[in-house]
């Protein structure tokens, strides 16, 4: 036990005297999600109102009309309406300071009166495209309203309107009455209908309780820690080959202590080291983003067992490369697609589905779920307790593997 | 002094180019990086008829009612994904379920709710209620102006009314040209070049300067001369 002790002292030590080392391994990937995190850090806002510029150029009516229905009661949360001149409303249009301008042209209110040809002008900005959908989807909805308006009261509303420039073609209290009974019949066989609707939408938001209702931000940092962890457990396990190098590993052999100890005390430091590198990652991004801290002592435990099972499959294809750059080839052949698939790098909701399905379960991206689960979501003790044991039974298997291979080399 | 530079160059790269890592960082490793932002930033913006994917849920019994307000959401920009079960409705990100005996209720007069359902809260979520909402009200619209024009609701009938013009229209026109931003393989391919471009650059050659003036005798044992 001595031996195994002060071999992982001793590796301590030297990874210690490599201060940039641990420096470059963890400062990349909290670089790295840093600069996400400031990337996407406007979705996490409100969405915005579409702002909607009115130009009445028949008298103001409409335009105020509009304003008025709009800034009343849930329409107002919907969308921003102002009005505006046409020359003004251009302008800001084009200075991208509105979503669109509607452009009413004169004679609009007698022309839609009399259910006569005309147009509104929707000009829309062309830098977005979902709040000028918006605003061209209500509009769309007030057109045929009018429509359908026409359609019910229509004869009505013309024979009221109708050009009259005789004396005697005058409406008579008998044919004001008349038609008023009309609409009231109109309004009667459309109340079976109407008042109140016999169809209703009702709209839900529907929300799987799980780590997809988190802030996209924290969902960055399992995947930013397993960027730390897979860059700190490749290059800790190319050491095998520094010291061999050095002589050391051969000294180290030709003592009473076997191979397995001197394996288990480098798998003790490099532990150690993972475990402090875990630490600190997730010490900062858990006060960053304001994630409870009594979640930090088992994501810290869980961080640390999945970097050392990494840090011994990476001593593995060491150990089976021909050299020291052979190896570090391999490595990096096999890290940096696991990164990307395995959701260190984009988050799994935001890859193709076939992308994801791979990725999770690659080993990284596996542990990774597992540490959202421990750091978003309530994981049962029993699904822990499984991936723990799954995890301890990989790391045996592979130290044996390991252990049998150095000694070949030895 | 040309001839020098030249035998100098060409004498260094093909020793770089003999190394593993050099052809890991010039050659593969940029491929991979292509392939894999490419692929996942192509995966955000939309996909394939470039219509938003709508579940709708319809009973066989729904009736013509239910068919008009799939026929509206189509014309909205939905792409209609018929759904058969409740599993299948976790799969899309907005879905409408429609009541069985729809239209034989509706024409009734008996109230029925459509059950609207979406994942996300943002804009588009916002942008998919109205379209909807305009899809379901209009089919209403249609019921109420056939039934006050003494017309049975039938499929004749809101096709009747489908056809009589409109002299009220909105005309839309976009302020400007549309600033396409480049997204998927248009930006990984020249953004992953820069990067790698600059990688290459700044280590390797500055490394490869480094090595010789310091550590030329131990290259044989140790070529990189580059711990981590």
């Amino acid at each position: 036990m001595n031996f195994v002790f002060n071999a992982a002292v001793k590796d301590l030590r030297r990874h210690l005297r490599d201060p940039l080392g641990l420096v470059i391994w963890l400062g990349m990937p909290l670089m790295i999600g840093g600069l996400l995190s400031l990337l996407f850090s406007g979705v996490e806002k409100a969405p915005p109102r579409p702002h909607l510029l009115v130009a009445d150029e028949d008298g103001g009516l409409i335009g105020d009309l509009l304003v008025r229905a709009f800034a009343a009661g849930t329409a107002k949360t919907f969308l921003e309406v102002e009005e505006a001149n046409t020359r003004e409303g251009r302008e800001r249009m084009g200075r991208g300071e509105a979503s669109a301008l509607l452009i009413v042209p004169p004679g609009f209110r007698s022309a839609v009166l009399r259910d006569r040809p005309t147009r509104l002008v929707l000009v829309t900005n062309p830098a977005q495209r979902i709040l000028p959908g918006i605003v061209q989807e209500a509009l769309e909805m007030v057109v045929e309203s009018i429509f359908y308006l026409h359609r019910l009261a229509g004869p009505e509303v013309h024979e009221l309107l109708a050009d009259r420039a005789d004396a005697a073609q005058q409406l008579t209290q008998e044919d004001i009455s008349r038609i008023s009974q009309s609409i009231n019949e109109t309004m009667q066989g459309a109340r079976k209908y109407l008042f109140p609707p016999v169809i209703e939408l009702g709209s839900s938001l529907d929300q799987a309780p799980t780590a997809e209702q988190v802030n996209p931000a924290k969902l960055r940092l399992p995947g930013i820690l397993f960027m730390a962890l897979l860059f700190m457990a490749g290059n800790l396990s190319g050491d095998v080959w520094r010291e061999r190098d050095l002589g050391t590993l051969r000294r180290a052999a030709c003592t009473p202590a076997s191979t397995s100890a001197l394996l288990a005390g480098k798998l003790l430091a490099a532990a150690v080291v993972i475990f402090g590198g875990a630490l600190v990652v997730l010490s900062a991004g858990m006060l960053y983003l304001k994630l409870p801290l009594a979640k930090l002592p088992l994501s810290a435990l869980w961080s640390a067992m999945a970097g050392v099972t990494f840090f011994l499959l990476f001593l593995n294809i060491q150990l089976y490369a021909t050299n020291q750059r052979a190896g570090t080839v391999l490595t990096n052949c096999i890290v940096i697609p696991l990164m990307f698939l395995g959701g260190s790098f984009v988050p799994f909701d935001s890859m193709p589905a076939w992308m994801a399905a791979i990725g999770r379960k690659t080993p990284n991206g596996w542990a990774l779920q597992q540490l959202e689960d421990i750091l978003f979501d309530s994981t049962g003790a029993g699904s822990l307790a499984t991936a723990i044991t799954i995890v301890l039974a990989s790391c045996v298997i592979l130290f044996l593997i390991s252990e049998r291979r150095l000694r070949r080399l030895i | 002094m040309f001839r020098d530079a030249w035998f100098i160059a060409r004498n260094d790269l093909l020793h770089a180019l003999r190394e593993r890592e050099t052809i890991l960082w010039v050659f593969i490793m940029p491929i991979m990086f292509f392939y894999f932002i490419g692929t996942i930033t192509s995966g955000m913006g939309r996909q394939g008829t470039g219509k938003d994917r709508l579940g709708v849920q319809i009973p066989e019994d729904a009736g013509f009612l239910a068919a008009e307000i799939t026929r509206r959401l189509d014309a909205a920009g939905f792409q209609i994904v018929p759904i058969n079960g409740d599993k299948e409705l976790d799969a899309q990100p907005r879905w409408l379920t429609i009541p069985s005996g729809f239209t034989e209720n509706v024409i009734s007069g008996k109230k029925v709710v459509v059950k609207f359902s979406r994942k996300n809260a943002d804009q588009s979520g916002q942008y998919d209620q109205v379209r909807v909402a305009r899809a379901v009200y209009t089919v209403l619209a249609d019921l109420v102006a056939t039934t006050s024009a003494a017309e049975q609701p039938e499929p004749e009938s809101f096709k009747r009314l489908a056809e009589k013009p409109r002299h009220l229209r909105l005309e839309v026109v976009p302020a400007g040209e549309r600033k396409e931003i480049s997204s998927g393989f248009e930006q990984a391919i020249p953004g992953t070049m820069v990067m790698f471009t600059l990688v290459v650059l700044l280590t390797s050659g500055t490394a490869t300067v480094i090595n010789e003036r310091c550590c030329w005798p131990a290259r044989s044992r140790d070529p990189t001369g580059w711990h981590w």
